[in-house]
């Protein structure tokens, strides 16, 4: 079953065009990653998905639930941490707490222990806290809480690096537990460590989506070691990164059907394989305007 | 309405609505206090400066000379007639940039993910806001009842009307504008214009016709003290304000508001 059911979502504002027929699906209790360069979509998506604007056209579906009409029913299942978090200055994080807590019925003392445990200081007002802690304070409202989806966008940007991974490692327990985890974020290393699956997005559009071992482990790069010395004409149509008489490095598409059998002859003693990871694959993306 | 959310907007809104009551108190207070520079010398004084001013300013100051010189008219005209109207305007500018602040800062979007309708959630704020607002006349009236000799009670339900007016045309405005900014020069910008009809008006027989679309022209607050309520006035600011909310709590409902 899907928790997240995005169809051929459009959004268009006066002169641009955030979403340009996006189609995405999450799965229910599934750890997956959004990722795309700057203005490529993700944080209008993860809006649509919260129901704070409208699509222009498309079909969405989140629990089960359309976001835009059935945004109250659907928020008493979702906790949400935004990218940029900004909380009332005046009010201490105890109060905001209290107050978020009676709202969204989370047991206040849960949410001070949890307090306690990230050592976050509640007490002060929110202006004098660290982006960090500020943060934390956010995070606290999200892990009170027993949702079926959690929504993060960068949620490790200001952590310190024991929080940054003590989250990861709650997000890994609540995915275990059944819930469905849905994560924004420029950290590729935490989008690759955390997640099950991706979705690459550009210019409004999933251009990739799958496993991220699918998706960062095709071949990309080839190292061939030769018993016989290698003549470079016969590599001419390929990009060779490296060369030396007898050790090659190639990179490009198919290399294993094409490359190989040209090398035969030379004898071939060692091959190494090497995938893009997702900063490869999303230059890939960025320069072929999210053509495979 | 959702009681948390109300009584987080009173919270977050009492160290204003302290300022708002000392300075509706302090007005009125010194408003009465004044009434005793009137007598002998000073009051003829007085008048004769009154006197020598354009009739357009004092039109537009409320200041009708012939009852200025009475302690009702008086204190009409120098609390009443400009200064608790402005305050009254500034609270509803300062409420309905409340909520524009929430956007232009980015923290609506925690408030926008709470379980509750729109338009619930704004309805909340502004019965809290509607509430403050009513402390805020109930403390001038206490005011003018212990410090003036004026019809306290009156005012009380006038300055009221005038105010959830403004409230509500604050709250219209608010909904369609992300900036506190911005939401403050329209705010004032149509006090503005309201005064400047004022002025025309009374500067220009030719323009009388243009009074009726002057809410700076239709409040009278020395004129309610003497000849008594103008009920028809009362009840339709109070539709007025009433349509403002309604207009704020629809556009709320399906405003895009992206994270």
């Amino acid at each position: 079953m899907n928790a997240i059911e995005l169809q051929n979502i459009h959004k268009h504002y006066k002169t641009t065009h955030a979403l340009s027929g996006l189609t995405l699906y999450v799965q229910t209790g599934e750890l997956f990653g959004l990722v795309g360069i700057n203005g490529a979509g993700k944080t209008t998506t993860l809006s649509t998905i919260m129901g704070f604007i409208r699509a222009t056209s498309g079909t969405a579906r989140v629990l089960g639930l359309d976001p835009w009409l059935q945004a109250p029913a659907l928020h008493a299942k979702v906790a949400w941490l935004p990218g940029d978090v900004r909380l009332p200055d005046a009010q201490t994080a105890n109060e905001w707490l209290a107050y978020q807590a009676k709202v969204l019925k989370l047991e206040i003392n849960r949410i001070k222990a949890l307090g306690a445990e990230w050592e976050v200081p509640l007490n002060r007002p929110m202006r004098t806290l660290s982006k960090g802690n500020r943060q934390k304070v956010a995070l606290l409202r999200l892990l009170a809480s027993n949702a079926e989806l959690i929504i993060l966008d960068e949620p490790t940007s200001g952590l310190d690096p024991i929080a940054q991974e003590r989250l990861l490692l709650t997000l890994r327990q609540r995915a275990q537990q059944g819930t469905t985890v849905l994560l924004s974020s420029h950290s590729l290393n935490e989008v690759q460590t955390l997640c099950d699956r991706i979705a690459v997005i550009d210019q409004g559009q999933v251009v990739r989506q799958g496993g991220v071992a699918a998706l960062t482990g095709q071949v990309q790069s080839l190292h061939i070691w030769s018993q016989l010395p290698i003549n470079p004409k016969v590599l001419a149509p390929w990009k060779v990164e490296h060369i030396t008489v007898h050790h090659c490095i190639i990179e490009g598409e198919k290399l294993l059907e094409k490359v190989i059998p040209l090398l035969l002859p030379f004898g071939i003693e060692r091959l190494e394989f090497g995938g893009m990871g997702l900063e490869r694959l999303l230059e890939q993306v960025r320069q072929t305007g999210g053509q495979s | 309405m959702n009681q948390a959310v109300f009584l987080n907007t009173l919270r977050n809104g009492q160290i204003g609505l302290i300022w708002y009551l000392v300075a509706a108190f302090v007005g009125v207070a010194a408003g009465g206090a004044g009434l005793s520079t009137l007598q002998g010398e000073n009051g003829v004084a007085l008048a004769e400066i009154i006197k020598s001013l354009p009739p357009a300013l004092l039109s537009a100051f409320k200041i009708n000379i012939s009852s200025f010189l009475s302690p009702i008219g008086f204190i009409a005209s120098r609390s009443l007639g400009l200064f608790i109207p402005l305050i009254l305007i500034a609270f509803a500018a300062g409420s309905a940039g409340s909520l524009s602040q929430l956007i232009e800062r980015g923290t609506i979007h925690f408030e926008l993910s709470l379980p509750i309708a729109r338009w619930r959630w704004l309805l909340s704020r502004i019965l809290a806001a509607t509430l403050s607002l009513f402390c805020i006349l109930l403390l001038i009236t206490i005011a003018l009842y212990l410090f003036t000799p004026a019809q306290w009670w009156r005012y009380g339900i006038y300055g009221f009307a005038f105010g959830f007016l403004w409230l509500g045309l604050a709250y219209g405005i608010a909904a369609f504008t992300r900036e506190r900014s911005t939401l403050t020069t329209l705010v004032f910008g149509f006090f503005a214009l309201q005064y400047l009809i004022s002025i025309l008006t009374s500067t220009n027989q030719n323009s009388q016709w243009l009074a009726q679309f002057s809410l700076w022209s239709a409040y009278q607050p020395e004129t309610i003290m003497i000849t008594g309520l103008p009920w028809w006035t009362v009840f339709s600011w109070l539709g007025l304000g009433a349509l403002g909310i309604a207009v704020s709590l629809v556009q709320w409902q399906k405003r895009d508001l992206p994270a």
